[in-house]
Protein backbone atom coordinates (compact mmCIF):
# COMPACT_ATOMS: atom_id res chain seq x y z
CA UNK A 1 0.00 0.00 0.00
CA UNK A 2 2.66 2.32 0.72
CA UNK A 3 3.72 5.52 2.44
CA UNK A 4 0.96 7.65 0.71
CA UNK A 5 -1.80 5.03 1.55
CA UNK A 6 -5.45 6.32 2.67
CA UNK A 7 -6.73 4.80 5.98
CA UNK A 8 -7.66 1.23 5.78
CA UNK A 9 -9.81 -1.10 8.18
CA UNK A 10 -9.42 -4.94 8.53
CA UNK A 11 -11.85 -5.49 5.92
CA UNK A 12 -10.34 -3.80 3.61
CA UNK A 13 -6.79 -5.47 4.25
CA UNK A 14 -8.54 -8.89 4.48
CA UNK A 15 -8.50 -10.07 0.79
CA UNK A 16 -6.09 -12.80 -0.52
CA UNK A 17 -3.78 -10.30 -2.00
CA UNK A 18 -2.25 -8.47 1.10
CA UNK A 19 -2.61 -12.16 3.19
CA UNK A 20 -0.37 -13.93 0.72
CA UNK A 21 1.99 -10.52 1.07
CA UNK A 22 2.13 -11.09 4.60
CA UNK A 23 2.36 -14.98 4.61
CA UNK A 24 5.59 -14.01 2.41
CA UNK A 25 6.57 -11.48 5.35
CA UNK A 26 6.01 -14.17 7.77
CA UNK A 27 8.00 -16.88 6.22
CA UNK A 28 11.35 -14.78 6.74
CA UNK A 29 10.20 -12.98 10.03
CA UNK A 30 9.12 -16.52 11.94
CA UNK A 31 13.23 -17.79 11.07
CA UNK A 32 14.34 -15.17 12.97
CA UNK A 33 12.11 -15.64 15.76
CA UNK A 34 12.62 -18.93 15.67
CA UNK A 35 16.35 -18.44 15.28
CA UNK A 36 15.52 -16.31 18.91
CA UNK A 37 13.85 -19.19 20.74
CA UNK A 38 16.09 -21.89 19.77
CA UNK A 39 18.90 -19.52 21.37
CA UNK A 40 17.01 -19.56 24.43
CA UNK A 41 16.05 -15.32 23.88
CA UNK A 42 12.81 -14.11 25.45
CA UNK A 43 11.10 -13.03 22.85
CA UNK A 44 8.38 -10.80 22.72
CA UNK A 45 6.01 -9.43 20.44
CA UNK A 46 4.86 -5.33 20.53
CA UNK A 47 2.36 -4.91 17.82
CA UNK A 48 0.23 -1.69 16.96
CA UNK A 49 -3.00 -1.78 18.38
CA UNK A 50 -6.12 -0.30 16.40
CA UNK A 51 -3.49 -0.90 13.57
CA UNK A 52 -6.03 -3.07 10.90
CA UNK A 53 -2.67 -5.17 9.81
CA UNK A 54 -0.18 -4.31 13.19
CA UNK A 55 -3.08 -5.11 16.08
CA UNK A 56 -2.59 -7.54 18.65
CA UNK A 57 -4.95 -6.73 21.24
CA UNK A 58 -7.16 -4.54 19.38
CA UNK A 59 -7.55 -3.67 15.40
CA UNK A 60 -10.05 -1.62 13.24
CA UNK A 61 -12.65 -2.36 10.94
CA UNK A 62 -15.86 -0.56 9.86
CA UNK A 63 -17.18 -3.16 6.91
CA UNK A 64 -19.09 -0.03 4.93
CA UNK A 65 -15.22 1.22 3.96
CA UNK A 66 -14.42 0.99 0.31
CA UNK A 67 -14.56 2.71 -3.09
CA UNK A 68 -14.09 6.72 -2.78
CA UNK A 69 -12.58 7.76 0.41
CA UNK A 70 -15.15 9.86 2.60
CA UNK A 71 -14.56 8.15 5.57
CA UNK A 72 -14.34 9.64 8.80
CA UNK A 73 -12.13 8.81 12.22
CA UNK A 74 -14.83 7.84 14.08
CA UNK A 75 -16.44 5.23 11.62
CA UNK A 76 -13.02 3.25 12.42
CA UNK A 77 -14.51 1.19 14.45
CA UNK A 78 -11.63 -0.42 17.34
CA UNK A 79 -12.97 -4.15 18.09
CA UNK A 80 -10.79 -6.77 19.87
CA UNK A 81 -9.25 -9.06 17.96
CA UNK A 82 -5.51 -8.80 15.59
CA UNK A 83 -4.79 -7.53 12.53
CA UNK A 84 -4.19 -9.33 9.30
CA UNK A 85 -0.25 -9.48 9.79
CA UNK A 86 -0.51 -10.46 13.05
CA UNK A 87 -2.96 -13.52 11.87
CA UNK A 88 -0.54 -14.28 9.58
CA UNK A 89 2.32 -14.36 11.28
CA UNK A 90 0.60 -16.54 14.14
CA UNK A 91 0.07 -19.11 11.72
CA UNK A 92 3.31 -19.28 10.27
CA UNK A 93 4.74 -19.88 13.85
CA UNK A 94 1.88 -22.74 14.46
CA UNK A 95 3.15 -23.93 11.15
CA UNK A 96 6.60 -24.28 12.36
CA UNK A 97 5.31 -25.81 16.06
CA UNK A 98 6.29 -22.38 17.60
CA UNK A 99 4.12 -20.89 19.82
CA UNK A 100 3.20 -16.85 19.04
CA UNK A 101 5.12 -14.84 21.72
CA UNK A 102 4.15 -13.30 24.30
CA UNK A 103 2.64 -10.20 22.74
CA UNK A 104 1.14 -6.75 23.36
CA UNK A 105 0.05 -3.60 21.61
CA UNK A 106 1.03 0.34 21.84
CA UNK A 107 -2.48 1.66 20.85
CA UNK A 108 -1.30 4.03 18.78
CA UNK A 109 -4.66 3.27 16.43
CA UNK A 110 -6.92 4.19 18.81
CA UNK A 111 -8.56 7.71 19.43
CA UNK A 112 -7.28 8.03 23.36
CA UNK A 113 -4.18 6.83 22.71
CA UNK A 114 -1.72 8.25 25.62
CA UNK A 115 1.84 8.04 25.04
CA UNK A 116 3.03 8.04 28.73
CA UNK A 117 0.35 5.41 29.51
CA UNK A 118 1.49 3.25 27.09
CA UNK A 119 4.99 3.34 27.77
CA UNK A 120 4.08 2.32 31.52
CA UNK A 121 2.19 -0.60 30.25
CA UNK A 122 4.74 -1.55 28.17
CA UNK A 123 7.39 -1.24 30.77
CA UNK A 124 5.01 -3.30 33.11
CA UNK A 125 4.44 -6.06 30.09
CA UNK A 126 8.29 -6.63 29.59
CA UNK A 127 8.63 -6.64 33.01
CA UNK A 128 5.89 -9.47 33.61
CA UNK A 129 4.23 -6.97 35.78
CA UNK A 130 1.12 -7.05 33.60
CA UNK A 131 -0.69 -10.65 34.99
CA UNK B 1 -2.11 14.94 -0.12
CA UNK B 2 0.10 15.84 2.56
CA UNK B 3 2.32 12.89 3.99
CA UNK B 4 3.55 13.33 7.54
CA UNK B 5 5.94 12.36 9.51
CA UNK B 6 6.23 13.71 12.96
CA UNK B 7 10.27 13.00 13.02
CA UNK B 8 12.58 13.41 10.93
CA UNK B 9 11.73 12.21 6.91
CA UNK B 10 14.81 10.06 7.50
CA UNK B 11 15.78 6.91 7.27
CA UNK B 12 18.62 4.42 7.98
CA UNK B 13 18.67 0.76 6.87
CA UNK B 14 21.01 -0.29 10.08
CA UNK B 15 23.17 -3.53 10.71
CA UNK B 16 21.43 -5.79 13.58
CA UNK B 17 24.69 -5.14 15.43
CA UNK B 18 23.82 -1.53 16.26
CA UNK B 19 20.42 -2.91 18.15
CA UNK B 20 21.79 -6.15 19.51
CA UNK B 21 25.51 -5.72 19.86
CA UNK B 22 25.92 -8.26 22.42
CA UNK B 23 25.53 -10.80 19.68
CA UNK B 24 29.02 -9.62 18.13
CA UNK B 25 32.20 -11.18 20.94
CA UNK B 26 34.43 -9.25 18.55
CA UNK B 27 32.70 -5.68 18.46
CA UNK B 28 32.23 -3.30 21.25
CA UNK B 29 29.15 -3.70 23.49
CA UNK B 30 26.47 -0.56 24.15
CA UNK B 31 24.15 0.76 21.67
CA UNK B 32 25.35 4.06 21.44
CA UNK B 33 24.33 4.81 17.89
CA UNK B 34 21.07 3.08 17.58
CA UNK B 35 20.47 5.67 21.33
CA UNK B 36 21.90 8.68 18.79
CA UNK B 37 19.88 7.73 15.75
CA UNK B 38 16.66 7.34 18.07
CA UNK B 39 17.00 10.74 20.07
CA UNK B 40 17.61 12.35 16.23
CA UNK B 41 14.14 10.93 15.44
CA UNK B 42 15.52 9.07 12.54
CA UNK B 43 13.34 6.13 11.98
CA UNK B 44 15.42 2.58 11.35
CA UNK B 45 15.12 -0.87 9.41
CA UNK B 46 16.80 -3.20 11.20
CA UNK B 47 19.02 -5.84 8.86
CA UNK B 48 18.61 -9.85 10.02
CA UNK B 49 21.10 -11.23 12.05
CA UNK B 50 24.05 -13.45 10.42
CA UNK B 51 23.32 -17.07 10.01
CA UNK B 52 19.75 -16.82 8.55
CA UNK B 53 19.06 -19.28 5.59
CA UNK B 54 19.38 -18.20 2.04
CA UNK B 55 16.12 -18.19 1.43
CA UNK B 56 15.58 -16.24 4.13
CA UNK B 57 17.58 -13.92 3.37
CA UNK B 58 16.53 -12.68 0.01
CA UNK B 59 13.28 -12.28 1.27
CA UNK B 60 14.66 -9.80 3.99
CA UNK B 61 16.60 -8.34 0.64
CA UNK B 62 13.48 -7.91 -1.36
CA UNK B 63 11.30 -5.78 1.42
CA UNK B 64 14.02 -3.80 2.42
CA UNK B 65 14.84 -2.81 -1.30
CA UNK B 66 10.76 -2.36 -1.28
CA UNK B 67 11.37 0.07 1.43
CA UNK B 68 14.41 2.14 0.08
CA UNK B 69 12.35 2.59 -3.05
CA UNK B 70 9.59 3.33 -1.67
CA UNK B 71 10.58 5.58 1.03
CA UNK B 72 13.32 6.90 -1.25
CA UNK B 73 10.47 7.84 -3.98
CA UNK B 74 8.09 9.97 -0.87
CA UNK B 75 10.91 12.80 -0.75
CA UNK B 76 12.35 10.72 2.88
CA UNK B 77 16.52 10.42 2.61
CA UNK B 78 17.56 6.92 3.14
CA UNK B 79 20.91 5.62 4.55
CA UNK B 80 22.22 2.76 4.79
CA UNK B 81 24.59 2.21 7.87
CA UNK B 82 27.18 -0.75 8.37
CA UNK B 83 30.00 -1.84 10.50
CA UNK B 84 33.17 -1.82 8.24
CA UNK B 85 34.36 -5.18 9.91
CA UNK B 86 30.93 -7.46 9.51
CA UNK B 87 30.95 -9.53 6.37
CA UNK B 88 28.64 -7.34 3.89
CA UNK B 89 29.11 -4.47 6.61
CA UNK B 90 26.43 -6.61 8.50
CA UNK B 91 23.75 -4.86 5.58
CA UNK B 92 24.67 -7.70 3.01
CA UNK B 93 25.72 -5.10 1.13
CA UNK B 94 26.28 -6.32 -2.26
CA UNK B 95 23.05 -8.20 -2.45
CA UNK B 96 20.78 -4.76 -1.33
CA UNK B 97 23.06 -2.87 -3.96
CA UNK B 98 22.27 -5.40 -6.52
CA UNK B 99 18.83 -5.42 -5.79
CA UNK B 100 18.53 -1.67 -5.78
CA UNK B 101 20.36 -1.42 -9.28
CA UNK B 102 17.81 -4.18 -10.91
CA UNK B 103 15.30 -1.70 -9.93
CA UNK B 104 17.12 1.17 -10.84
CA UNK B 105 16.77 2.66 -7.57
CA UNK B 106 19.41 5.55 -6.46
CA UNK B 107 21.99 3.70 -3.54
CA UNK B 108 21.07 5.52 -0.36
CA UNK B 109 24.26 7.35 0.93
CA UNK B 110 26.09 4.54 2.76
CA UNK B 111 28.41 4.92 5.92
CA UNK B 112 30.32 2.31 7.88
CA UNK B 113 31.27 2.91 11.28
CA UNK B 114 35.04 1.09 11.91
CA UNK B 115 35.40 -0.71 15.75
CA UNK B 116 38.04 1.74 16.44
CA UNK B 117 35.20 4.09 16.41
CA UNK B 118 33.02 2.30 17.75
CA UNK B 119 35.47 2.01 20.71
CA UNK B 120 36.25 5.69 20.88
CA UNK B 121 32.01 6.55 20.87
CA UNK B 122 30.76 9.82 21.64
CA UNK B 123 32.34 12.83 19.14
CA UNK B 124 33.37 10.21 17.10
CA UNK B 125 30.21 8.45 15.81
CA UNK B 126 28.63 11.19 15.92
CA UNK B 127 31.15 12.73 14.06
CA UNK B 128 30.29 10.12 11.43
CA UNK B 129 27.06 10.27 11.59
CA UNK B 130 27.09 13.88 11.06
CA UNK B 131 25.47 13.19 7.67
CA UNK B 132 22.81 11.45 8.41
CA UNK B 133 21.83 13.87 11.94
CA UNK B 134 22.22 17.32 9.93
CA UNK B 135 21.50 15.94 6.10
Amino acid sequence: MGVNRWWQTKDQYDNPGYRRHCRFLAQFTADVIEKYMREGCDVVLIGLDGSPSSGVRYTGRNPNWGGRPNATPEQFQIVPGKGVWIEELEKELQRRGLQLPRATGIPMDTPDFDMRKSIAELKAFLEGRDK
Amino acid sequence: METHDSRSFKLVILADYFVNPQSYANLPAGGEVYEILRDAGVGIIKMPPPGISEQSLEGWITITADQVEEYSKRGYKVFILGVEQLEGNGVWIDRLERELQARGVQKPTTINLTSEQLKAGGESIKKTLSTILSG
